[in-house]
């Protein structure tokens, strides 16, 4: 007889499962557990070069509490059910809401969406996990709390707790989004709720205001990783300046990098830039402006003369710098000067400001993720070759120009090879680089999809083997990472597994953990 | 307090469809009176380079509402 389930948890019968799950509808009520295939066809999109298959979820739970977290777990360890938690499930090119593994149950806290607290005084937010930045952008601007947030492309769709329990980014001056998270509230695998730092204190008032707390600092530890289950998350957010005047630069040679990055490091570390930076490739920036079909047809990579012809007929430099600067008039003033002198004195930099590209649909969107404002236009990268193919390769980078010019090369070459386009942009951190390469094929067709698989993985093996390493993945290949990474630091993490989870129902597979 | 929910199908559009569909990612979908059967079949499903949105984002009454609203002959935007 046919299951009645789309997946089964790897290692548990069907009669084990038809068990469990009438213990989920007790706890949820029917209607929060979905188990057809109509219903969970939303969850098996993903852009990687794998098998939906591989990644289909046996059924999808909808919490909303932390109680019925509690009971979920508990019914998890009797029937040793894996299960694979998202908050508002829009990893988009990290493997979007699919599970690691096939036939792991979907914890789904989408629902669970209460903006619990929006301090004005303190700028700080405390929220569940299925809050999105739309939402909160819309609490905040109704009551005119003056706060900014700092998101992802994704913006609009995508959340604050998903994004930075994945430790994603941001392009304002709170861009590295772990860095300004403050308190967690997380169900271990036992069924305990643990509240970090201050939170873990009766009465304590400072839960969102003082990170630390006494002993062992456990944030970082809930960050991907699969040792519970975060169901409150507090995060500091930005004063809204008094003004703020984004710009971008532009370079004509893909050997400039070398020169923006040295001068770029000095005034991102002093704070004189204070935002996470942007030196955008032109085929990152040109699926807003222009279409590949109309520059080349045909199998392989784009050739330079087609990308040179693409900055020409839209007013994009190989490389383009998007920054701003953030405080009073006075402030902008005196930064400004010392930006249009460091960037100045090559001769080789275009410096456009608002005045001159305002309209420019680029410089657009990247003015609304510089100021925490709504947007999804950088989707259009999904144009680019269409058929929903996306992978991001992320090697971190020293913030050193032979460095970037190195690991821009390596990628460009390896991609080549593989017949696709190097779609990359450096996000600039003070010291470092989050390298961010959009690896695009069209998913609709099996050759080039073969070949994107081959291709990311031929990635991943070249740049970990001149000692560079990934900061985060999609999850196919999370057990590859992990390897990078050594024996030792693997043991570390599949020690602490054991002794959270002994029964291993939480996420197994993630960043390589079970 | 209660969670977030949708007020109406012209909100779920300028709150998640119009990012796209009003900005040159995806096509236009407006005006062009699409039947609404055929917008919840790809807003479950996604399409090539468009996300799939699950019924815990725009539940089903939601998602009738954003595509009647779609579907209407000269939706208003």
């Amino acid at each position: 007889m046919a299951s009645k389930y789309i997946a089964l948890p790897k290692g548990v019968s069907e009669k084990d499962f038809e068990a469990a799950v009438g213990h989920f509808r007790g706890i949820l009520g029917d209607d929060a557990v979905l188990t057809s295939a109509e219903q969970l066809i939303p969850y098996t999109k993903t852009m990687m070069p794998v098998p939906d298959a591989e990644h289909t979820p046996s059924i999808a739970l909808l919490a909303t509490t932390v109680e019925q977290i509690q009971k979920i777990v508990a019914v998890c360890n009797q029937y040793k059910i894996p299960v694979w938690t998202i908050s508002t499930g829009k990893n988009l090119g990290y493997g979007s809401a699919a599970p690691a593994e096939r036939g792991q149950i979907v914890l789904d806290l989408k629902r669970m969406n209460r903006i619990l607290e929006v301090d004005k005084d303190l700028a700080f937010a405390l929220v569940e996990p299925g809050v999105t930045y739309q939402q909160l952008y819309d609490y905040i601007k109704e009551h005119k709390l003056g706060l900014w947030l700092s998101m992802p492309a994704p913006s609009a769709i995508a959340g604050p707790v998903g994004n930075t329990l994945d430790r994603g980014v941001g392009y304002t001056p709170y861009g590295e989004h772990f860095l300004f998270a403050c308190g967690m509230e997380v169900v271990l695998a036992n069924g305990e709720v643990l509240r970090t730092g201050m939170g873990s204190m009766p009465n304590s008032n400072t839960w969102q205001v003082f990170k630390w707390g006494y002993g062992p600092y456990l944030d970082g530890i809930f960050t991907q990783s699969n040792y519970g289950i975060v169901t409150k998350f507090g995060f500091w957010l930005m004063p809204e300046p008094p003004a703020f005047k984004p710009f971008v630069i532009q370079y004509e040679h893909e050997e400039d990098i070398v020169e923006i990055v040295e001068t770029i490091r000095p005034l991102r570390i002093s704070g004189v830039i204070p935002n996470a930076v942007v030196i955008a490739h032109a085929l990152y920036e040109a699926p807003v402006k222009a279409r590949r079909g109309d520059y080349v047809s045909g199998p392989g990579s784009i050739p330079d003369e087609a990308v040179y012809r693409i900055m020409k007929d839209h007013k994009l430099g190989i490389w383009n710098v998007y920054a701003a600067l953030y405080g009073t008039q006075e402030q902008i003033d005196v930064n400004w000067k010392i930006v249009t002198q460091a960037f100045g004195q090559s001769g080789k930099a275009k410096i456009l400001t608002e005045q001159e590209a305002a309209n420019d649909p680029a410089f657009a969107y990247r003015t609304k993720l510089m100021r925490g404002e709504m947007t999804l236009t950088e989707f259009s990268l999904y144009n680019w070759r269409g058929g929903g193919g996306s992978m991001w390769f992320a090697p971190v980078s020293q913030a050193r120009g032979s460095e970037t010019l190195k690991q821009m090369a390596l990628t460009k070459q390896i991609l080549a090879k593989y017949g696709l386009d190097y779609s990359g942009e450096f996000i600039v951190g003070m010291r470092d680089m989050h390298h961010i390469v959009d690896v695009l094929y069209d998913k609709t067709d099996a050759e080039q999809t073969k070949a994107a698989y081959q291709c990311f993985d031929e990635l991943l093996t070249e740049f970990s083997a001149r000692g560079y390493g990934i900061y985060r993945v999609n999850t196919a290949f999370m057990d590859k990472v992990a390897e990078t990474y050594g024996p030792v630091q693997r043991n570390i993490h599949r020690t602490l597994k054991k002794a959270l989870d002994p029964n291993g129902i939480l996420a197994p597979g993630k960043s390589g953990i079970r | 307090g209660t969670g977030f929910a949708w007020k109406d199908g012209a909100e779920i559009y300028a709150k998640i469809c119009a990012y796209c569909h009003e900005a040159n990612v995806g096509p236009q979908i407006r005006n062009r009176e699409l039947p609404a059967i055929y917008i919840r079949a790809i807003v479950r499903n996604g399409s090539r380079a468009m996300p799939a949105f699950r019924s815990s984002e725009i539940d089903d009454e939601s998602l009738a509402k954003v595509a009647d609203f779609i579907s209407q002959k000269a939706s208003q935007y």
